[in-house]
This record gives structure tokens, C-alpha cells and sequence, in this order.
């Protein structure tokens, strides 16, 4: 059964806390079928973001979507994570 | 491709193409620039010019003092850090340079002028825990809250009004510190107090970077963490392609930590050469004693401060151009040109109240160890370490201590 994409939007948010809610809300979910879209305008979380999901296990596929606005599209590898976080 | 073509501004133009933020961040250049003409003291508007240099590197390279520590605990990442490291070791070769010419025989009892020779004692480590805890719950350290204030963060503004009421708070209570234990503690600068020279105290200090790079190092490799991935460099063929990939690799795209590291050392080393040190807390203590005062609530003389050295110790200043203004406030434009070239300024306001709350908190907890430990990151850790000095390393290990507890606090807020 192939999940909805669930979407988190985190402008206006300061670094760190679009990465720990993102690495959060990998973790709350593991083997999740569908993508997980994050939607941030923190330039240093547009970099760290797709670095912690590929340690969860995730691909990552980043667009510039704005003025200093990232949309990060995150999709399981099926592979598992390299190694456990906790943001 | 003729000669014409090649130097026509306009084709560099269309590869890297103007927008309004483009326009703003040379207006507001043109205006940094301006100001710097008006102050009638040469080495003030020296010292602007580094300030701005600062804050521009700061924000090219996203270099967050903050972030260095508590992505260590949060993440295991030591990006940042490796940044700081390197700038370290470029500040401390720059420093013993001036020094060596200012004081050429340590041992004989004299500090070198200006040097962040810092008491080392309880208070450090108390200033350090309540700064490395207060940055990170405030999201940033003061000199990271200020080029992210430029950058349209509303969450580092509200970080540094909290900053400036710490600072206050300290400057109120400052006579007890002093009295009860700040007069007691000794410093310590390692060319004299240890009878190595500079070369020993240089050897000494590039040796515990290179431990502290090689313990950094294994924590990354321990946490398994993932190096972001680094576009390719971009190349053209054309000089017009050359110059734009060159336009974008300064002032589009994010410098390494390691570059802006080695860049804030450089800037360091020639502000050092101009007047002091760097240090970005005198300013804002200037700020707090200054609204105390116009409200009637105006603190006590500093017992001892003048002393001690640091920047916080330079509060007492007068004057709206002071050493402190130069090298402090210059981070705003300097910040903010870097943000409106590279497209990144950006109204952010945080959608939660408990962010609000959280950064003035930590703004407070900020300010006071600032006050405390006579300085910040800058001032009494980078500058510190860089003047040779023990109390930086002691304020350096104090900040970790306090961010970690800071972040397991953030793991809790919702």
C-alpha cells in the first residue's frame, strides 16, 4: 500500500530545529512508503537536511523553489539507515 | 569570440543576471561605505571596513559558533568546528607575530597590549556554561545572532535584545562577581606562565588544535555522519563564463567552513594590527548600560574592569563611532550585502510564540555569561585562544559543557 505524501513546512523556522523536526519525522515513520516534502528558507538546514536522511536511510532531491526557499524531497531507500540520530 | 565580446560587461551580466536584491546590496554598500567617510577617526573606519569583512565572511560561510559546538551533541557533525579550528591556528600565528613585536621577552611580567588575556577561574567556567547554554537555546551565538539579524532572521533579533537585558542584568551584579571571586583569579598566558616563549606557547596551542581536530574527527566518524554533498566546481571557457563562475563561487553560493575559518582568523590578525583584537560584546553591553541609564537605572562603576582587557571591558566608551561600534555593528552591512548578493535576504518570522520565548531566553542566559566572562565566542574564546591565553581554552571547554546541556534542552522544547 503506497502512503500519501506528507508535506512539513518549516519557513520562518531557524536552524536547527527544520533538521530535528525532519529527522523527527523520519524516525516516527520508519519504512515509510511515501515521500516526505520539507519546505524550508534555512540555507544551513537546505545543506544539513539531505546528509541526516541519507544516515536514516532516504534519498534526497533538493529544488530551489524561491528567495532563499528550499523544497527537499525525501524518499526512502529501502536500505535502511547507515546509523541511528538523535536530533 | 572577439575581444569586445569577451570584456562587454553586459554578457556577464546576463550569466549572472541583477535582481532588486543585487541592487539593494550594492545601495547598502554604497551607504556602509559612506558612513565610513563621515567618521573623522581613521582607524574607526578601519576597523568598520573589518567589521564589515566579518560579517560578510560570517555569512558566506554560515559560520555559527553555536552551531560548532551544538551540532557536535545534536547531529555529531563537526563541520563548523573544523572551520574554527583552522582559524585558530591562522589567528594564533598572526597574534604571536604582534605580540613578538609588543612584548618581545615574555617572561619579564608584561602582557602584550590588548591581547584577550582573560582571568581564568570559576567565573569562566560559569560564563562559558551559561554562553554555551544560552546560544543554543537562543538558536544562535552573538555574533552568529547578527549576521542572521541581517539576513532577516526575527528569531536573532528578539536573541539579541535578550542578549543586551543579560548583559544589563550582568552589569548590575557585576561588583559582586568581582569582589567575591573575579579579583581572586589569576591569568594565564602561556609564553609567560608556562617559560616557553612564543614558539613553545605556538608549538603548545597547534598541538591541542591537532588533539582537538583528531577527537572531532572521531566523533564524526563515531556518529556516522554524511559530509554534504559539494557541487562541482563550476568552469567556463570564455572569460566572460570564467568571471561570472568566479562571481558566483564568492558571492552566490556558500563559502566551506574551512575558508571562512581561515578568512576570520586572517580578519582577526589585521584587526589586531589596526587596534585589538575582535570582540563583538563590549558593543552591546555599551548598548545595555546606556538604556539602563536613560531610565534612571543606571549601574554601578565596573570595579576592575578597566584591567582586565577584553572587549566587554571596552563598554565604557563614549560616543555613538566607538572601537566597539566599528568592529560590532559593521557585521549588520557587511551580513546583509553578503545576503542581497547572493539572493538570500529574507524576512523570517517564526510561526510559534515559543520561539519568541526561547530566543530571548537564551538571549539572556547569552548576555550574562558574555558579561561574565568578558567576552563570547569572539572575544573571549576565538580571540582569547589566538592571544595564547588559558582562559579561552577554559571558556572553549566551558561552552561545550553548556551546549550540551543546552541541547538536551532543545531535544524537549515542541
Amino acid at each position: 500500500v503506497r502512503e500519501a505524501t506528507a508535506r512539513l513546512d518549516l519557513r520562518g523556522a531557524e536552524c536547527p530545529l527544520p533538521t530535528q523536526r525532519t529527522v523527527v519525522a523520519l524516525r516516527e515513520a520508519p519504512g515509510r512508503q511515501g515521500a516526505l516534502v520539507v519546505v524550508t528558507d534555512d540555507a544551513v538546514c537546505a545543506a544539513d537536511i539531505p546528509c541526516e536522511a541519507r544516515r536514516l536511510g532516504y534519498v534526497a532531491r533538493t529544488e530551489v523553489t524561491g528567495i532563499s526557499e528550499w523544497t527537499i524531497t525525501l524518499v526512502a531507500t529501502g536500505a535502511g539507515g547507515r546509523k541511528e540520530v538523535r536530533p | 569570440v572577439s575581444a569586445t565580446t569577451i570584456l562587454n560587461p553586459l554578457v556577464v551580466a546576463r550569466r549572472v543576471p541583477l535582481t532588486r536584491q543585487n541592487v539593494a546590496g550594492v545601495a547598502v554598500l554604497v551607504l556602509a561605505i559612506a558612513l565610513a567617510a563621515a567618521m573623522s577617526d581613521g582607524t574607526l573606519a578601519a576597523l568598520w571596513f573589518l567589521g564589515m569583512a566579518a560579517g560578510f565572511t560570517l555569512q558566506r560561510s554560515r559560520f555559527c559558533f553555536a552551531s560548532a559546538f551544538r551540532d557536535l551533541f545534536l547531529f555529531g557533525s563537526a563541520r563548523i568546528m573544523k572551520g574554527i579550528l583552522v582559524g585558530l591556528g591562522v589567528a594564533a600565528t598572526g597574534f604571536a607575530a604582534i605580540m613578538h613585536a609588543a612584548v618581545p621577552f615574555p617572561g619579564f611580567g608584561a602582557l602584550p597590549p590588548e591581547a584577550h588575556v582573560l582571568p581564568v577561574g570559576i567565573s569562566t567556567v560559569v560564563g562559558g556554561l551559561l554562553f554555551g547554554y544560552g546560544m543554543v537555546l537562543s538558536g544562535g551565538c552573538v555574533s552568529g545572532s547578527l549576521y542572521r539579524a541581517a539576513e532577516g532572521y526575527v528569531g536573532s533579533w528578539v536573541a539579541l535584545a535578550g542578549t543586551v537585558v543579560g548583559l544589563g542584568l550582568l552589569s548590575q551584579t557585576w561588583n559582586w562577581w568581582w569582589t567575591t571571586l573575579v579579583r581572586f583569579e589569576p591569568k594565564a598566558w602561556l609564553p609567560a606562565s608556562l617559560g616557553i616563549g612564543y614558539a613553545g606557547a605556538l608549538v603548545l596551542t597547534f598541538g591541542a588544535l591537532l588533539a582537538v581536530y583528531l577527537l572531532v574527527l572521531w566523533w564524526e566518524t563515531r556518529s556516522g555522519v554524511i559530509a554534504p554533498v559539494v557541487a562541482s566546481r563550476e568552469t567556463g571557457e570564455t572569460f566572460a563564463e570564467r568571471l561570472a563562475a568566479t562571481w558566483r563561487a564568492v558571492f552566490v553560493r556558500g563559502w566551506p567552513a574551512v575558508v571562512g575559518g581561515a578568512v576570520l582568523g586572517g580578519i582577526g590578525v589585521v584587526m589586531y594590527t589596526v587596534h585589538m583584537p575582535w570582540g563583538v560584546t563590549g558593543e552591546l553591553q555599551r548598548w545595555a548600560n546606556a538604556g539602563m541609564s536613560a531610565v534612571g537605572a543606571a549601574p554601578p562603576v565596573a570595579l576592575g574592569l578597566g584591567d582586565i582587557g577584553g572587549c566587554a571591558a571596552r563598554a565604557e566608551e563614549a560616543g555613538l563611532f566607538s572601537h566597539t561600534f566599528s568592529v560590532t555593528v559593521g557585521l549588520l552591512p557587511g551580513a546583509l550585502v553578503g545576503a542581497l548578493l547572493a539572493r538570500e535576504f529574507k524576512l523570517r518570522v517564526p510561526k510559534s510564540a515559543v520561539r519568541y520565548v526561547q530566543s530571548f531566553g537564551g538571549g539572556l542566559f547569552m548576555g550574562y555569561g558574555a558579561g561574565l566572562a568578558i567576552g563570547c565566542t569572539i572575544g573571549a574564546f576565538f580571540s582569547s585562544i589566538a592571544s595564547l591565553s588559558l582562559s579561552g581554552w577554559l571558556f572553549g571547554l566551558a561552552l561545550a559543557g553548556g551546549a550540551y546541556l543546552g541541547v538536551l534542552t532543545i531535544r524537549r522544547i515542541p
